[in-house]
């Protein structure tokens, strides 16, 4: 899906015309790897270490995708008795199970459960404190 | 077949879509200024708050009914309807927005346009959050009908033959026809018509004579012959005002010259984002006019530019002159307002004949531009706009930009 017109490296140069003129291409950027449907994407940020098992850390930055429906495995954002979670949606028996480090919960109707939209991806830096400065401490901190 | 595709509730939806402790729970958003009610939740309309109640006189109800209060979050509202429209459009062609909540579209070449419908739906809840309603009929009028009707019907309701429009339109109450104000309802009721299935059976000779030609195109949407297109645009703007109440009372010339700062840089942009420049350019301020023991006044004065402007160095100046002019130590100001006023497209400027001018182009705020673009708006501003702004509207109870602002994210444990 085209989501943006890339901007080209563009070169201005006032002697000879640059022979790379005709093939310059757009430079990577990140969002094509981490977004699907920018329209149906949120984010949220985890504050809880209890996903570490699952390659997420506190503090991570978390990918949400509203349109994908929740199968067995997914990672997601639910949300029981009005608070919202990031946890792995298993089943066992047919009947749906959120999973995390420190223990499963059993749920039924009553617990109002409902998953809020699919964790697709999750980023977190990995500077050290020292180099945390300047404008790079706002690597993945939101 | 038109399309009408709205958002129920939409604010109050917004709000409780990042907030699932809400669920069940009456909500209402207040206007800019936290002033009256402007949207409320499902149950915050069974608890009897009305549209446009003022604040103060519904903090009874609130407290007896645990009644959530929002500022309104525009911020928030924005992106959730430009999410909304844009699923729209990946279902029906040609989706032109009607309101913030709710927008027109063209259904053309759909087979079976009844699970069309009930899909488009489904798919939009589902990656927005938001909950919708649609109406398809072969005229806008009984689009906006089928849209209302749908709303106790499973939330998408498609009327394609006469039958179906008969039946649609039997017991529909004409207080809430799209086209019939409150003049015409008094009108009609007092004929003994009271169901927009006995309005259409009148001949279209009473809506010529009665209703000017509004009435006979409704007439005849009524009937299903569409009588208006869809994207009839509004037409270009004659003016741009950006105008606000304060917070509180402002009585400082240096405070009230912040916040027409404020505004008049607001409407600078605003005029470039149009394209436009603008020939002259007023400025009013008001007291409270419902303190009749206040003493009142509303200057207001308009300054004819020598060359048309569209420069926030130049409006702020003006505009800051002029405000000074009109102000009275003596008054307590309630609100402000920049306007600009014949307005031409930035091509056809004219230069003073007299008067030296650059090229005309603004690298000033051409500047400010681009760099509120890429980190966010008021990252560029005028210093006059102060840092403290004491004058700024009350928002109390706003959430958070959660899809705007990286800092708004919310936290999931």
């Amino acid at each position: 899906m085209i989501r943006k017109v890339q901007q080209r490296a563009q070169q201005v140069i006032s002697g000879f015309k640059s022979p790379a003129d005709d093939y310059l291409e757009g430079r990577l950027d990140i969002s094509d790897m981490l977004v699907v449907d920018p329209h149906c994407t949120f984010y949220f940020k985890m504050d809880n270490s209890c996903m570490t098992g699952y390659g997420i850390p506190e503090g991570a930055l978390l990918i949400v995708d509203k349109s994908l429906k929740a199968t067995a495995n997914s990672i997601v954002i639910t949300s029981v008795q009005g608070e919202l979670l990031c946890r792995a949606l298993e089943y066992e028996n047919e009947k749906p199970v959120l999973v995390c480090d420190t223990g499963k919960v059993q749920l039924d109707k009553e617990s109002g459960f409902e998953v809020w939209g699919v964790v697709i991806a999750a980023c977190y830096g990995v500077l050290p404190k020292e180099l945390r400065r300047g404008r790079y401490s706002h690597v993945c901190t939101m | 077949m038109y399309v009408l595709c709205d958002c129920n509730n939409f604010y109050a939806s917004a709000e409780r879509l990042f907030k699932p402790a809400l669920k069940g729970l009456p909500i209402v958003v207040l206007s800019n200024n936290d002033g009256c009610v402007i949207a409320r939740s499902e149950e915050a309309k069974q608890a009897g708050i009305k549209m446009g109640d003022p604040a103060f006189m519904v903090h009874d109800l609130i407290k007896k009914f645990k009644i959530q209060v929002f500022s309104s979050n525009y911020v928030l509202y924005g992106d959730m309807s430009e999410r909304v429209m844009h699923n729209l459009s990946r279902w029906f062609v040609t989706v032109i927005p009607y309101s913030i909540d709710e927008a027109f579209g063209w259904a053309g070449g759909i087979n079976n346009l009844k699970e069309h419908a009930k899909a488009a739906r489904l798919s939009i809840i589902q990656n927005t959050g938001i909950p919708v309603a649609i109406g398809i009929a072969p005229t806008k009028t009984l689009a906006k009908l089928a849209n209302k009707l749908s709303k106790k019907n499973g939330g998408s309701l498609v009327l394609e033959t006469d039958a179906e429009f008969a039946a649609a339109l039997k017991d529909f109450p004409i207080e809430d026809l799209w086209g019939i104000g409150r003049q015409y309802y008094q009108k009609l009721s007092a004929m003994g018509i009271v169901t927009v299935g006995q309005l259409r059976e009148l001949p279209e000779l009473w809506f010529k004579q009665n209703m000017s030609v509004q009435g006979q195109r409704l007439w005849n949407e009524l009937w299903g012959r569409p009588m208006s297109q869809l994207g009839e645009l509004p037409p270009i703007a004659k003016g741009l005002s950006v105008t606000r109440s304060f917070s509180g009372y402002v009585m400082d010339p240096d405070v009230l010259c912040e916040a027409v700062t404020t505004y008049a840089s607001r409407l600078a942009e605003k005029l470039r984002n149009e394209g436009m420049r603008c020939q002259y350019l007023e400025v009013f301020l008001l007291t409270n006019k419902h303190r009749e023991d206040h003493p009142q006044h509303y200057p207001k004065h308009t300054h004819k530019l020598s060359i048309a402007s569209n420069s926030t160095t130049e409006i702020v100046a003006t505009a800051n002159r002029i405000a000074r002019m009109l102000f009275n130590r003596d008054m307590k100001y309630r609100k402000a307002g920049v306007i600009a006023t014949g307005l031409i497209p930035e091509s056809e400027l004219q230069f003073h004949l007299f008067k030296a001018h650059d090229s005309g182009v603004d690298q000033v705020s051409a500047v400010i531009d681009k760099l509120n673009m890429a980190y966010g708006r008021g990252t560029l501003r005028m210093a006059s706009e102060g840092y403290e702004k004491k004058w700024k509207l009350k928002h109390e109870y706003l959430s958070g930009g959660y899809t705007t602002r990286w800092k708004d994210l919310i936290k999931v444990k």
